[in-house]
């Protein structure tokens, strides 16, 4: 036994502070970079060094839009899409009896290249075989975001067990034959209050080596974006590190667009009265430190979900709900500077556009998805008055023939 | 559902009920009765569903006191106060978590390797102060962390969990109450194991 200044150390203590010893060193080696910026990876790692075509943006007419949920469930909402390697689309979406209903389940549909209807849908997650998978009760399924990173095709979703969307984890399954077949899904741990009130909506985005970045946001005492760093390499995915956009209370829904250098700028939804406008919010080194989040100008947010999608050049095109309240108009528009100022260019469905939905009692045309392909194409897909998925493919023209036509 | 899951979920409660123990007078068995119960009416899986797995606080302490149990305590009021200190240890997570105001300290959980030396320093020291409950519970959480037992990569999640700070709140409350009514009534949360 040895003795310092009041301390016994004995044979116990000794055997135990070399266990101790051990056990910090290899805790120690299994942390990883906590931020996105600190891994040296950033949102920008998979954009294309040589830059996208330059679009310009065409209204569509809603006459043209496909249904992509077909009538399996009565209720469908959050529609998530991905290019599949084919070129073909794939959606994703949560349907049953109603939203936050036992019977909802995630379904999925494919538009194969140059097809012109949408795939029968079929159940991609099941609450039974969810709750099975992740051994414990689900009560319900909510949002799904699909992402495909190389020839995988990875399914993040909400669920929860007890409580309302406060009260929601996000799980992952994945698939290797394009969504034939789903691996069994397990559970994501993203916060350390019980791991509650996680949710996902916008789409994830490729960092490379393995890793995605997560948009996800936080729901219960206070509304707030988090950006998850996931390590997808092992066996199962886990997430490695977390991001908080600072002052971003009553903010939600993040929506992440790569930006030229190593910067992003994420959407968000607002909720609450106050500044019912969309909001941006800016990154310069890659995702680590984010800005406040401030109104993206005048641009109304009528507390609803919104999606945006790279134009190439400068260019961000915006789908929102463009009125002070209700989701009764969807409408377009793009920025050149980042969220600062916006042209708008038109609304895509509206009561006047669509005359004979005037016996619907609520009109609804939201949480909006747009999907670039590698062709250039912009997909348009959102939920059409709870009853349906659609989809439109929106017109566009290069920027660059544009140009070259007012050459002299 | 199957054999492992219902073990998982048995082990759960009974864990989570022996968390529980020191702060009421008990039966020693109470923690085996409350898992059984809990396991046969299905409440034990939405206990897990909701509460996430346990850390090595939780395990720990129960572990700590079932041994206790059997050779006999001789600080009762240990179990209470390595409660409260979870407690404290996860109030500052939990309001910068759910808030999202202020540094995020879950995310230092993750990647920051001086932050699970710090953890080593304070588990040693707290041996060498005989504190053997927290020496045992910070070394089992960074274990957890090394080796990667639980469904989470965060040193945070391997060291508290929602049902011991929930244990640590109610043994603030009843200490607090009784010192205020320190007549005899009231049950002391330093004798109640």
């Amino acid at each position: 036994m040895v003795s310092s200044g009041g301390v016994r150390v004995t044979l116990p203590k000794m055997t135990f502070s070399g266990l101790m010893v051990l056990v910090t060193l290899g805790a120690a080696f299994k942390t990883r970079a906590p931020s996105l910026g600190d891994a040296g990876e950033t949102l920008a790692a998979t954009r294309p060094q040589a830059g996208l075509t330059p679009l310009r943006v065409l209204l569509p007419s809603p006459a043209d839009a496909l249904v992509v949920s077909g009538k399996v469930a009565p209720s469908v909402h959050a529609v998530s899409a991905v290019e599949l390697p084919s070129h073909g689309l794939l959606a994703f979406w949560f349907g049953g009896s109603r939203e936050g209903a036992s019977d909802v389940s995630i379904y999925s549909s494919l538009l194969s290249p140059g097809a012109q209807t949408w795939s029968a849908p079929q159940v991609a997650v099941a609450r039974r075989d969810a709750s099975r998978d992740l051994g414990r009760p689900l009560r319900k399924l909510g949002n799904p975001v699909a992402t495909m990173v190389e020839s995988r095709l990875w399914l993040f979703y909400v669920s929860v067990s007890v409580g309302g969307w406060s009260g929601s984890a996000i799980n992952v399954t994945w698939s290797d034959d394009f969504g034939e077949t789903w691996a069994p899904s397990c559970r994501l741990v993203s916060s350390p209050f019980a791991n509650i009130s996680t949710l996902v909506k916008g789409p994830a985005i490729d960092l490379g080596n393995g890793h995605l970045a997560l948009p996800v946001y936080h729901e219960m005492v206070t509304k707030f974006p988090q950006i998850l760093r996931i390590d997808c390499s092992g066996e199962k995915p886990r997430v490695e590190g977390r991001t908080t956009i600072p002052g971003g209370e009553k903010t939600i829904q993040p929506w992440i667009v790569s930006c030229p250098g190593g910067g992003a700028v994420a959407f968000l939804r607002r909720t609450g009265d106050r500044q019912p406008f969309v909001h941006v919010s800016r990154t310069s080194d890659g995702g680590g430190i984010w800005s406040r989040p401030v109104p993206a100008g005048k641009l109304a947010n009528p507390n609803a979900s919104v999606a945006a999608v790279d134009l190439g050049g400068e260019d961000i095109l915006l789908a929102f709900n463009d009125t002070d309240s209700g989701r009764d108009d969807l409408s377009l528009a793009v920025t050149g500077d980042g969220g600062v100022s916006w042209q708008l260019i038109g609304s895509v469905e509206n009561e006047s556009r669509r005359p004979e939905e005037k016996g619907e009692k609520r009109l609804e045309y939201s949480y909006p998805w747009l999907l670039r392909t590698e062709a250039g194409e912009i997909h348009l897909f959102y939920t059409w008055n709870r009853r349906q998925i659609r989809h439109l493919k929106i017109p566009t023209q290069k920027r660059e023939a544009e140009a070259g036509r007012k050459e002299p | 559902m199957n054999w492992t899951g219902m073990m998982a979920e048995f082990a759960f409660v009974l864990v989570v009920s022996a968390a529980f123990m020191p702060i009421c007078r008990g039966w020693r068995l109470l923690p085996v009765l409350v898992a059984g119960i809990a396991v046969f009416t299905g409440f034990s899986g939405m206990l897990r569903a909701v509460f996430g797995d346990l850390s090595a606080a939780s395990m720990v302490a129960a572990i700590w006191f079932i041994v206790r149990s059997v050779v006999g305590f001789r600080d009762r009021g240990e179990l209470s106060r390595f409660f409260r200190l979870i407690f404290i240890t996860a109030l500052p997570l939990y309001f910068t978590s759910l808030t999202g105001i202020g540094p995020d300290l879950y995310a230092l959980g993750f990647g920051a390797w001086w932050y699970v030396v710090i953890i080593g320093i304070v588990g040693l020291w707290a041996v060498m102060l005989d504190s053997w409950l927290i020496g045992l519970w910070l070394a089992s959480g960074l274990f957890l962390t090394a080796v990667d037992l639980g469904e989470s990569s965060n040193v945070w999640d391997s060291l508290v969990d929602a049902p011991a700070a929930a244990v640590g709140l109610i043994t603030w409350v009843v200490f607090g109450v009784s010192r205020l009514r320190a007549d005899g009534k009231w049950c002391f949360v330093e004798r109640s194991v």
